[in-house]
């Protein structure tokens, strides 16, 4: 492939591919279990874990290093699931405050090995923070073989996972063995963090294991469909941020990958199903057209009460003409007729605002100079069945309280 | 309540005042190890250095501890480089007021490499110690200071200087013809960090870093590929890596020119804002520089 | 250092209302995001020193905390997970603004906003040729009078809206103008105290003391006090700590808030087992 000019490009492109894969599944458990930050939390905590591995050394071995960054991250990890549990603390608070606190201790380590009089010490902090355009083969093997492992885990588990997500009180009342899920799930989790922020640093880790997943969360509810497309989206904007990085320069990989992943969300967030402003704008919009069909269709039965049958194109807007025609409520030529259907749809418009009335007046002690407004708006809104039970309660009255039928011509 | 807290405080506050070291030797701090090299070089036995970054301390990365303090303001005199290098610590340097004083002053403006002078009024590049001429430059704000404080020694300090510039005028001369075993072609230096601008300016390199010289930089696919066929094409035979950097990177370069059928190595380790362990001869600057071309020429032969 | 026990007090202060609105990881988010409110500064005034600096990181900040809630309300998210997608967002943007314009500079993010507690004692407030202390003091104190006059101007409103926001609609207080005034007082507090003590610290002394007082607390008044006196004890401690040992001030302190905050639930495991007896 043209595309493919250095074994960098494939690298990247695979190995991103794999991390937005792992973080997309893992994050949806991590941010319904309201943890999607923990991979932000557990970057600053591993930071006293590779002064002391460094300390313990007298030099700077990578694995050692690695391995100082796992420990700590996993105390970390322990410390704010225990705060969790044994106090009243909520999970951000815990993460927010492990964090800082791992973190200034770990400050306080390095200030101390600044004042060693040995040379190897630079940038412990920044040096086992990879960067996405760095990927190597080592990295894709890792990267995959966490998320085929977790794939693994998530397929066997399924059952019990969703149950440990959703009801863990639930889960435990059962006897349910909830707290080796806990662990094995916390283990892999901390794994994929750690193995991925030596990978691609802490903010593409961050933001990796929490936007695919929260744009996931904005389309459905439910946990496999959420898993999935969050593996989708993170795989996705993980293949365009590294196509981006490998055509044009000066894009740093990662940050476009969260650009791209961030994109993603932004587009689910305006369109998606349920909290989408698209959406909303759509229902209302909606809404409002059948509150001024209704309205019309209600006004033209009025008129046929006092004796107005036809009606001239032109008190009519074209659009409303249209609508009232598609949906068989008129007969249009060069004067306009109710159809039947509209004949009665019209009644019932006008049905519902004066049983409404008859209701708020005769059950509810309004006086009937205060109900007409009330009306305007429930005419909408109640349902067929809602009328026939307020007319049966009513006692199937004739006329509303000012004075007008109740009953169809 | 308040009161007695407060004036516990006050208390503290007072007892954390240093007695300084009242030796009749002028008290120095200096923030870089190559700046305290040289304050070592020009006050000799009549000055006590206390380099705040010792060996291996990126400035960049430097955190600053309770005792820093302590030592600047119970010192005589503060060397910095200036220019933005020690950037968290500009305010202190300017609260210190003669106290502090940057040696980047002595340096002529139009020797320093601008960064962009159109686009942002010009930030310089402060790496000024990799060109060896232009960093003996920097001794004559060194003797002017310590003289103003110690005139009586004024003497001493002049000759220990033009002896230290002696020194660097040799080395200078040295990397020069170290340097001239390399062919122009093979003068190429590739690091993972934009630090050495002054270096390739006055030794005649072509310098390319992976990523700019910003903290928050960073590098996309296409500027490694760019970097990756750059070195294939100029047959570049050597890499080098700076301690503060995640090997990573340049192993990623490493591999992708491998990709290409072209061998490039790591070329050995570079000190780029800090020397090395106190006590060896890459603790000096000196040192540190000859271990600097040492390994570039070695590796680029 | 009086310029330690200013910043402790203030941020766990307001703190308070972070932990319980859950806007703990607030902190470290706006100290991440920041970065993009930084290289507009830059961009809009051309060099590295400026109070434009300090003001555009306010405004963004509070630009930041009005994002987050407004996506909160129409999603049903978490609040953590919506903080995360948007501060990741800002600071990648600024990576790449930084990498495609100003790749050249040596425009150190960390020395432009985050100081360090162990030289802001140097840099003073000279008013008419009169040293009047150290600047960090006087911003400090400032934001510290301001966050106490204006939470106890508002206490009430705080209360209800943090602890029953729908209560709160129904007798005419608007949560959301609440929220605003919470995000205000955060970002002013936050950033002044980034410039002063840098960033680790300001993220631990929102949230430790406030969090260690929270375990045995029930009541707002007696939360806040014994957050206050966790924070002040934390930095006398902290501070003498990192004199001792030579070590970074605000680490140290950040640190012993840990520490506490250990003891704390400790002790409160070992003496809750009584107290349901």
């Amino acid at each position: 492939m043209e595309f493919f000019t250095t074994i960098n490009s494939v690298y990247v492109m695979i190995g991103s591919i794999a991390l937005g894969a792992m973080c997309g599944m893992l994050g949806v458990f991590g941010v319904l279990r309201k943890q999607g930050l923990l991979g932000d939390a557990l970057a600053h905590a591993a930071l006293p874990g590779i002064a002391i591995a460094f300390l313990i050394m007298g030099e700077r071995i990578l694995a050692g290093l690695l391995l100082g960054a796992l420990v700590s991250g996993l105390l970390g990890a322990f410390c704010i699931q225990y705060l969790v549990k044994a106090t009243k603390i909520k999970m951000d608070s815990a993460m927010a405050a492990v964090l800082s606190v791992f973190f200034g201790f770990g400050i306080v380590l390095l200030t101390f090995i600044q004042r060693l009089p040995s040379a190897s010490k630079a940038g412990l902090d920044t040096f086992l923070f990879g960067q996405a355009a760095a990927l190597l083969k080592i990295d894709v093997i890792l990267m995959s073989s966490i998320f085929l492992f977790t794939l693994l885990v998530v397929f066997i588990f399924w059952k019990e996972l969703k149950m440990f997500i959703f009801d863990s009180s639930f889960a435990a009342v059962l006897g349910f063995r909830s707290r080796f899920f806990e662990i094995l799930f916390m283990t892999i989790y901390v794994l994929a963090i750690l193995v991925s922020l030596q990978a691609v640093g802490v903010v593409l880790t961050a933001a990796m294991f929490i936007t695919p997943a929260a744009a996931a969360l904005l389309w459905t509810k439910r946990l496999l469909s959420a898993v999935v497309l969050s593996v989708v989206f993170g795989s996705i904007s993980s293949a365009s941020g590294a196509y981006v990085s490998i055509v044009a320069e000066g894009m740093p990989t990662g940050p476009v990958i969260v650009m791209a992943a961030s994109v993603i969300f932004l587009f689910s967030f305006m369109f998606a199903s349920r909290g989408g402003i698209v959406w909303k704008a759509i229902e209302r919009y909606k809404y409002s057209k059948k509150v001024n069909l209704e309205n019309l269709l209600a006004k033209l039965y009025r008129d046929t009460e006092s004796g107005v049958n036809k009606w001239q194109r032109s008190d009519i807007s074209l659009i409303m003409l249209w609508r009232l025609r598609s949906n068989g409520y008129i007969n249009s030529g060069n004067e306009i007729t109710l159809t039947k259907k509209g004949l009665v749809s019209g009644f019932k418009v006008v049905q519902k605002h004066r049983l409404w009335e008859t209701y708020l007046v005769e059950r509810m002690n309004f006086s009937h100079d205060h109900v007409h407004r009330d009306a305007e708006i429930m005419e909408h809104l109640l349902t067929d069945d809602v009328v026939e039970k307020i007319n049966s309660i009513l006692g199937n009255p004739k006329v509303d309280p000012h004075g007008k039928s109740l009953k169809m011509k | 309540m308040k009161k007695i807290l407060f004036t516990l405080v006050a208390a503290i506050m007072l007892v954390g005042c240093t007695k300084v070291v009242d030796d009749g030797k002028v008290n120095v701090v200096t923030t870089v190890g190559m700046l305290a090299d040289a304050v070592e070089n020009v006050g000799g036995d009549l000055v006590n250095v206390d380099s705040l970054m010792g060996p291996g301390v990126d400035p960049h990365l430097y955190n600053a501890s309770a005792g820093d303090v302590k030592r600047m303001v119970g010192s005589d005199v503060v060397f910095y480089v200036g220019l933005h290098l020690e950037g968290k610590m500009i305010d202190a340097f300017e609260a210190l007021g003669d106290k502090a004083v940057a040696v980047s002053d002595g340096l002529d403006k139009k020797k320093l490499i601008n960064a962009d002078p159109e686009v942002f009024g010009g930030a310089y590049d402060p790496h000024v110690w990799f060109d060896v001429d232009l960093w003996s430059e920097i001794l004559p704000v060194i003797v002017d200071k310590l003289s103003e404080l110690d005139p009586e020694n004024r003497e001493v300090y002049e000759l220990n200087a033009k002896s230290y510039l002696s020194d660097l005028d040799s080395l200078n001369n040295w990397v020069l013809s170290r340097v001239s075993e390399l062919s122009p072609e093979q003068r190429i230096l590739v690091t993972a960090h934009d630090a050495f601008g002054y270096f390739g300016k006055a030794y005649g390199f072509e310098v390319r870093g992976l990523q700019g010289i910003s903290t928050a930089s960073d590098f996309g696919v296409k500027d490694l590929e760019v970097l990756i066929d750059f070195i294939v094409e100029r047959g570049v035979k050597a890499v080098f890596v700076e301690s503060s950097v995640s090997p990573k990177a340049i192993e990623a370069l490493r591999q992708g020119v491998e990709s290409k059928k072209w061998n490039v190595e790591i070329g050995g380790e570079l000190f780029s804002d800090a020397m090395g362990d106190a006590n060896t001869d890459e603790g000096t600057y000196v040192g540190m520089v000859r271990h600097n071309v040492n390994t570039i020429v070695n590796s680029l032969k | 250092m009086i310029i330690v026990i200013l910043a402790t007090l203030t941020c766990a202060l307001i703190g308070n209302f972070l932990v319980l609105r859950k806007l703990s990881l607030m902190g470290d988010a706006i100290s991440h995001a920041v970065l993009f409110g930084i290289v507009m500064a830059f961009f809009i005034v051309g060099t590295l020193h400026s109070i434009w600096f300090f003001i555009l990181s306010v405004l963004f900040a509070v630009f930041l905390g009005f994002i987050v809630q407004w996506i909160v309300e129409r999603v049903s998210i978490s609040r953590e997970s919506i903080i995360g997608v948007v501060f990741t967002f800002f600071f990648a943007l600024g990576v790449l603004l930084i990498v495609q314009f100003a790749g050249n500079i040596h425009l150190d993010t960390h020395a432009v906003l985050f100081g360090s507690v162990e030289f802001s004692v140097f840099e003073r407030f000279v008013f008419l040729s009169f040293d009047l202390g150290p600047k960090s003091m006087w911003t400090l104190g400032a934001v510290f009078l301001l966050n106490i006059f204006l939470i106890k101007l508002f206490y009430k409103e705080l209360k209800i809206t943090t602890f029953d926001p729908n209560f709160a609609t129904s007798v005419g207080i608007s949560p959301k103008l609440i929220h605003y005034l919470v995000m205000f007082l955060t970002s002013i507090t936050v950033v002044t105290a980034f410039e002063a003590v840098g960033a680790i610290l300001v993220v631990a002394l929102l949230v430790v003391p406030v969090v260690t007082s929270y375990i045995f607390n029930k009541r707002l008044n007696f939360m806040i006090g014994y957050s206050l006196f966790f924070a002040l004890l934390s930095s006398i401690v902290g501070y003498l700590f990192s004199v001792y040992f030579d070590v970074s001030v605000a680490g140290a302190v950040a640190f012993i808030s840990g520490v506490i905050l250990c003891f704390v639930v400790i002790l409160y495991k070992m003496f809750a087992y009584e107290q349901t007896n």
